[in-house]
């Protein structure tokens, strides 16, 4: 892979399944007179390869069900994959214990989706934003403390005044900045946002965008930025990886992408957006639904919607190409020269 | 400010709006109060046998033909003042209904995080254990102890302990409600964000489970413990009237409503009626509690927020 | 006449801390066949406006005044029993999640022949009959089979289709969808929307579309009505309201779409939030967070006033018209 030298994270064919058929004793059935165990996975995440570099936003986007939000927790290290490696500015993480880990909460945050349920109700402003810098930053006394809470939460526009409040006392998208202020507390340099802005309003979303963006610039921070909103992607992301049933299906500079979509997927998704001054709409329709992942189709898993699917794609699973490193593309078709 | 707070608060509405709730808070008030003050306001102290006569045996309650303005609620069959024993019995119950609460709570809920939070073996053993504590009945568990203690230790010693026993036996047979409780709250809590936030922290497990979600588990903890008080209260009650709770010189509800019963043929109601009548009351009363604050804290009502 | 016309509704809610006023004097008019939209954020009385024309509203909720006409009949005043008639029957009703109009444990088949027969006196065989030909209508792959099916057997997609061929079912004059592509994936929901499209020009019906989305409407209707805080501030052709906004709300909200800016740079916000109902500010419900206002904002209430096609509630409509 290029750009090697300003890596911040590396992540290489990385697979997570999800058990689903339950404990050992639930697996046990009975067929043809045969004691057989039976495992049921989810397939959430299948051989993918992402670099991110130092100071982009990097977009991942999807449908649901298509392993981004796993991709997140992944880098994480929320969730344990099952085949594959992350790296952290050359180091390992994906198979460190929680103490091994802990010099890396401080470079690494995560923003979630629901500001409902990502504040902990029961504890005040103050509580919840000087917790990590008390666990991450034990030198500082109270006061120094307070002092930087307190310049985090200026920064993300909530006023200090307000640190005696509980969640419930605040709006959707306040909650969303207090949600980024505890990020922002420990002065990370790489921020997980799984979704910041799909749980609010239509007006406040341009607010928390901005937050985010001026956040980056003013901290030199670098973005894994989750969503299935492609506008926002246009709008954000340095570069775009395009998800389709866990895997990765396109994935280059986002002006690329956006301008000449290969993959016949990203081009339904884009055509897909709703926008506003244009009254023609010409969708690019898709054949039936998304399969489930317990059962991932052979080859390329989108052989069975794709308008150019042949018999080379339902046995054989396409490769990101890489004649240009800069917008590639895991195609068949595309790979020879048939669209 | 605090008060403030409270005013406003949805619970504080809820329960000025609440007859029911606020009789039934206001009768358990008063119970709960004169029973700690027994020994101010009562007349005689029952533990103190020079105190009473047994001349004074079997004497009815005022308004009674042969009444004594001594003794308002009349006296038992060693000539006990009613008023003071039910006061002083009273208090026992509720001190072993609240402790014997603390005490399940205590185990319960710590089972109940653990089994939640880490889920897996640690689980299913854990629930596992509670299901056969909850197979055997409270009643026969503390039946069993309490006989074959009784019997070991002597009468003697065991009244000297009776309370200690009695709320240790109905606090390890009632855990595993706490348990299931805190279990099918963390299970949960666990999937909300705010978990994830504190371990991306890098929080430790226990720090997790005691500052981030044991305090969101007690809305319904709240609701069964009002509940498990009068259970235990009542369980007190039936062990005593089966002759294995509190002895009759230091008399719970329980032993008074049994120590009166052998007289309720020969006429002399009084002594089995006015505790049962105080156990009804305060049974009752918690129990009316519990279902306000069930309904209060029910999370569908709470959406509206 | 107008099939649907709404008049000076208003809907209080009576709550522990006081009177809320969640809908204030909406007024608007829907032809046969016409498609008008409601846009809002969450709380400004878009979904609260589409129960009251049902009269769906609850307790502690009341209809205080106004009037729903429907073919000349104020559906506001009717009973239960007479309400019943025209809900589900000549105005159907689409919510966002499937599930909470499908019964998770009836099959597809038996909740819409319940359904037909609920409201017309059919046999189960031509109510299966109407079931398949409706399914066919909203595009479901071998409608046959589906009607055995149970609801957890479909795609989020295909349930919001079986939804919306319950809708149909009885051949409604008016269809109100609530937010019905939200919780959908991209793709699913660009479908979903030219479905409806389709639809209500090949049979003729009214829609009223809720949605937070102004993409979606500016695709599906031809009118749109502009929520805030409760009351309508701007409404009129989608056309004309999609290109030259003349309050400085819906303005904002065009603006603040990725999609007007420049990649890469600040997006316009509005700055600040919507008030709560419990405490709209004075004058203008929305000077505290206009970048145009002037004293007289902060003091008079702007009335919702005729501007060609369109009305609007600002006092300075008429110059932004004139831009």
């Amino acid at each position: 892979m290029n750009q090697t030298d300003n890596n911040l994270v590396a992540i290489e064919n990385l697979f997570k399944e999800f058990v689903i058929s339950g404990s050992f004793l639930d697996e046990i059935t009975f067929e043809k007179g045969k004691l057989i165990r039976k495992r049921e996975t989810v397939k959430a995440v299948n051989g993918v390869n992402m670099n991110i570099a130092q100071g982009e936003a990097l977009c991942v986007v999807g449908e649901s069900g298509c392993g981004k939000t796993t991709i997140g927790r992944l880098v994480m290290g929320l969730l344990q994959p099952t085949r594959g490696s992350i790296h952290y500015a050359g180091q390992r993480i994906d198979d460190l214990s929680r103490d091994q880990l802990i010099p890396y909460r401080r470079k690494m945050q995560m923003i979630f989706q629901n500001p409902y349920a990502s504040l902990n109700p029961r504890k005040t402003v103050n509580y919840t934003l000087s917790e990590p810098v008390a666990y991450h930053f034990p030198e500082l006394n109270k006061s120094e403390r307070a002092e930087k809470v307190a310049e985090v939460m200026e920064s993300v526009g909530i006023s200090p005044k307000w640190g005696d409040r509980f969640p419930h006392e605040f709006s959707g998208g306040q909650r969303q900045r207090i949600s980024i202020a505890r990020a922002l507390t420990v002065d990370p340099e790489f921020i997980v946002a799984d979704e910041p802005i799909s749980a609010l309003d239509v007006s406040i979303q341009a607010q928390v965008l901005n937050l985010l963006m001026d956040a980056q610039e003013q901290r030199k921070l670098t973005y894994l930025f989750i969503t299935h909103d492609l506008s926002v992607v246009e709008h954000f992301g340095t570069r775009v990886a395009v998800m389709y049933l866990g895997t990765l299906c396109e994935f280059g500079e986002t002006k690329k992408v956006f301008s000449q979509p290969k993959h016949p997927y990203t081009k339904a998704l884009l055509s897909a957006i709703p926008k506003i001054r244009t009254t023609e709409s010409k969708h690019i329709k898709l054949n039936g639904e998304v399969p489930t992942p317990i059962n991932l189709p052979s080859g390329c898993v989108f052989h069975g919607r794709c308008p150019h699917a042949t018999d080379i794609c339902k046995q054989q699973i396409p490769e990101l190409d890489s004649s240009d490193s800069t917008h590639r593309v895991a195609c068949h078709a595309i790979a020879e020269g048939r669209i | 400010m605090y008060w403030q707070r409270i005013k406003s608060s949805a619970a504080y509405y809820s329960f000025t709006h609440n007859r029911v709730a606020m009789v039934s808070a206001l009768v358990v008030f008063i119970i709960c109060a004169l029973s700690a003050l027994a020994p101010i306001i009562a007349p005689y102290d029952p533990w103190d046998l020079t105190q009473f006569d047994i001349m004074d045996s079997e004497i009815p309650p005022i308004g009674a033909e042969q009444a004594d303005e001594r003794f308002m609620l009349g006296t038992d069959a060693m000539g006990r003042d009613m008023l003071s024993t039910i006061l002083y019995g009273t208090g026992i119950s509720i001190l072993i209904g609240v402790f014997a609460t603390l005490l399940q709570a205590f185990i319960g809920i710590t089972v109940g995080l653990f089994a939640g939070y880490f889920g897996g073996r640690l689980d299913s053993f854990l629930m596992r254990v509670a299901d056969v504590q909850l197979s055997f009945t409270t009643l026969m568990v503390a039946i069993v102890i309490l006989a074959v203690f009784q019997a070991t230790v002597g009468l003697d010693f065991y009244e000297d302990y009776a309370i200690l026993v009695i709320v240790l036996v109905i606090g390890v047979a009632e855990w595993p409600q706490y348990a299931r409780t805190v279990r099918a709250c963390v299970l949960a809590e666990k999937e909300k964000e705010y978990v994830d936030a504190a371990r991306v922290i890098g929080l430790k497990p226990l720090q997790i489970i005691y500052r981030h979600i044991l305090p969101n588990t007690f809305s319904p903890l709240l609701v069964i413990s009002t509940v498990q008080v009068a259970n235990a209260i009542i369980t007190e009650a039936a062990l005593s009237f089966l002759g294995l709770g509190m002895p009759v010189t230091k008399p719970s509800l329980g032993s008074l409503i049994r120590n009166g019963f052998e007289f309720i043929f020969s006429g002399s109601w009084w002594i089995t009626a006015f505790p049962s009548l105080i156990l009804i009351i305060l049974i009752l009363s918690l129990n009316l509690l519990g279902d306000w604050l069930r309904d209060l804290l029910n999370p569908k009502m709470y959406s509206n927020d | 006449m107008a099939l649907l016309e709404v008049k000076n509704l208003d809907v209080i809610f009576k709550l522990r801390t006081g009177d809320v006023k969640a809908i204030d004097n909406v007024s608007f008019t829907l032809e046969k066949g016409e498609r008008l939209g409601i846009v809002g954020e969450s709380g400004a009385g878009k979904s609260v406006t589409a129960f009251a024309i049902l009269n769906l509203i609850s307790k502690p909720g009341k209809i205080t005044n106004g009037q729903v006409l429907f073919e000349g009949r104020d559906l506001a005043s009717l009973d239960d029993e007479q309400i019943r008639d025209i809900r589900g029957n000549q105005i159907s009703m689409i919510f966002q999640d499937p599930m909470m109009t499908l019964n998770p444990v009836l099959t597809i088949g038996n909740q819409m022949v319940e359904c037909l027969q609920a409201h017309r006196n059919i046999s189960k065989e031509k109510a299966k009959e109407i079931a398949i030909e409706k399914l066919k209508a909203v595009q479901i792959p071998s409608a046959e089979t589906r009607l055995d099916q149970y609801p957890h057997e479909l795609s989020g997609g295909m349930r919001q289709r079986v939804v919306i061929a319950i809708a149909l079912l009885s051949d409604p004059a008016i269809i109100i969808a609530d937010e019905p592509t939200t919780a959908l994936d991209v793709t699913i929901q660009a479908e979903i929307l030219e479905l409806l499209l389709n639809l209500c020009k090949e049979f003729h019906v009214g829609l009223i579309l809720i949605t937070h989305d102004l993409g979606v409407v500016s695709q599906v209707t031809e009118k749109i009505m502009v929520m805030y805080a409760g009351a309508v501030i701007e409404q009129g052709p989608t056309e004309q309201i999609i290109h030259q906004p003349i309050h400085p709300y819906t303005q904002g909200l065009i603006n603040a779409l990725p999609q007007q800016t420049i990649p890469g740079q600040r997006l316009n916000q509005i700055k600040g939030v919507m008030p709560s109902l419990q405490d709209i500010p004075q004058g203008c419900a929305f000077h505290p967070r206009c970048e145009y206002r002037q004293e007289v904002c902060s003091q008079q209430r702007p009335t919702l006033t005729q501007y060609a096609e369109r009305l609007s509630a600002c006092h300075f409509s008429q110059q932004f018209l004139d831009k």
